[in-house]
């Protein structure tokens, strides 16, 4: 890829793909570490994208499969990271903080799911597509989702 | 506004508050500048904790093939499971293990075994030849911070980055709770290895890990 082409798209769709890595990995080193990944083969890659929406969702699922990739990783296990605990994100409000803590708690196949249709605002068949699920699977997924979190949140969650 | 659209809004606001690290932002920056640099500095910035994934090494396997010498009925290439022998302290082990991808990209096939004193192992083997037997040694931890190497072991810390700068390779040894460690620790092209070793009334048992070293 090109250089200049490269820093663009890094300057356009960093901060997404930290947030899906965040989203998929919980933990602030393991994103990095995805988000690091994710850039090297957006780097490596030599064909070009269509257009900047390509390449948002190429690099949303590039950065969804190397989630997949570090929990299938056994040694992952073993791997325990002292700087978390400074590394929390702060919020600028308690129910935002609430909000966050609430999703990051939800079972990773429901987070993921939940972070691309409240944030990247995919629909459900490009979340499928996406994921690799069928459509049927992600609105279930959505909806248990939505019910786990109105029980955590109450009246802060629709 | 309906509630799913003051729901998408409120999450939306809730994540935009989490920025970027400028460590990452400056990691990303990198890519473009070459891959030696950059695993360098993948390598180097990154700061971690480590739990050790230990291994007490044992001579298993002989040859680039030995895993399928070690194979003992299991179709591995469908179940990824392999019954594999492994020998501890001269008694020979049948494990089942299932395959495991590791961040470097190998692939290592992974079990547990109760050893005939009880003791409960995790056990590994290499594809390519080399087999071992490591249990998580929760008590020491490899740190590598913007170039720097420590050792840390409960109240223990040991800054190794001048010792280990000189020649590629760092040792000594440390007391933590009664129990004397060895540690060694080298830089080869694929990485840096490291053992830690706990030396008990003279006899040693020693214990590999690798994992943030690529």
């Amino acid at each position: 890829m090109d250089k200049r082409e490269y820093e663009r798209l890094v300057n356009l769709y960093l901060k997404s793909v930290y947030h899906v890595a965040l989203n998929g990995c919980k933990c602030s080193t393991d994103a990095e570490d995805v988000t690091q990944n994710t850039f090297i083969k957006l780097w490596e890659r030599e064909d070009a994208f269509a257009d900047d929406e390509y390449a948002r969702k190429w690099l949303i699922r590039v950065a969804v499969n190397e989630c997949k990739s570090l929990w299938r990783t056994a040694w992952k296990r073993k791997t325990v990271y002292l700087e978390e605990a400074e590394r929390e994100p702060v919020f600028s409000s308690p129910e935002k903080s609430e909000l966050y803590y609430a999703v990051r708690e939800l079972p990773v196949k429901y987070r993921q799911i939940v972070h691309l249709y409240y944030f990247e605002d995919y629909c459900v068949k490009e979340i499928a597509a996406l994921m690799k699920l069928s459509e049927t699977a992600v609105q279930t997924r959505l909806l248990r989702a939505r019910q786990k979190l109105k029980e955590k949140l109450k009246e802060a969650w629709k | 506004m309906s509630g799913e659209e003051q729901n998408k809004g409120f999450y939306k606001e809730t994540i935009e508050e989490i920025s970027v690290p400028e460590r990452l932002a400056e990691k990303v920056g990198r890519v473009t500048e070459g891959e030696e640099k950059r695993r360098k500095t993948t390598a180097g910035s990154v700061m971690r904790k480590v739990a050790m994934a230990a291994a007490i090494l044992v001579a298993l396997f002989v040859g680039s093939n030995g895993i399928a010498y070690a194979v003992t009925g299991e179709t591995w290439v469908e179940t990824m499971i392999l019954k594999i022998k492994f020998n501890i302290k001269g008694t020979e082990y049948e494990v089942e293990t299932k395959q495991h991808q590791l961040r470097n990209g190998k692939t290592i096939y992974v079990g547990e075994l109760e050893d005939k004193n009880g003791d409960h192992y995790r056990v590994s083997a290499h594809v390519k030849g080399q087999g071992g037997t490591y249990f998580e040694m929760e008590g020491a931890e490899v740190w590598m911070e913007d170039g720097g190497i420590y050792i840390w072991d409960g109240d223990v810390e040991i800054d190794i980055t001048e010792d280990f700068e000189d020649d590629g390779y760092a040792s000594g040894t440390y007391e933590v709770n009664g129990v004397l460690k060895g540690y060694k620790l080298w830089k080869r092209d694929e990485g840096i290895g490291c053992w830690i070793e706990i030396l008990h009334d003279g006899e040693k048992e020693s214990f590999w890990m690798r994992d943030w070293l690529e």
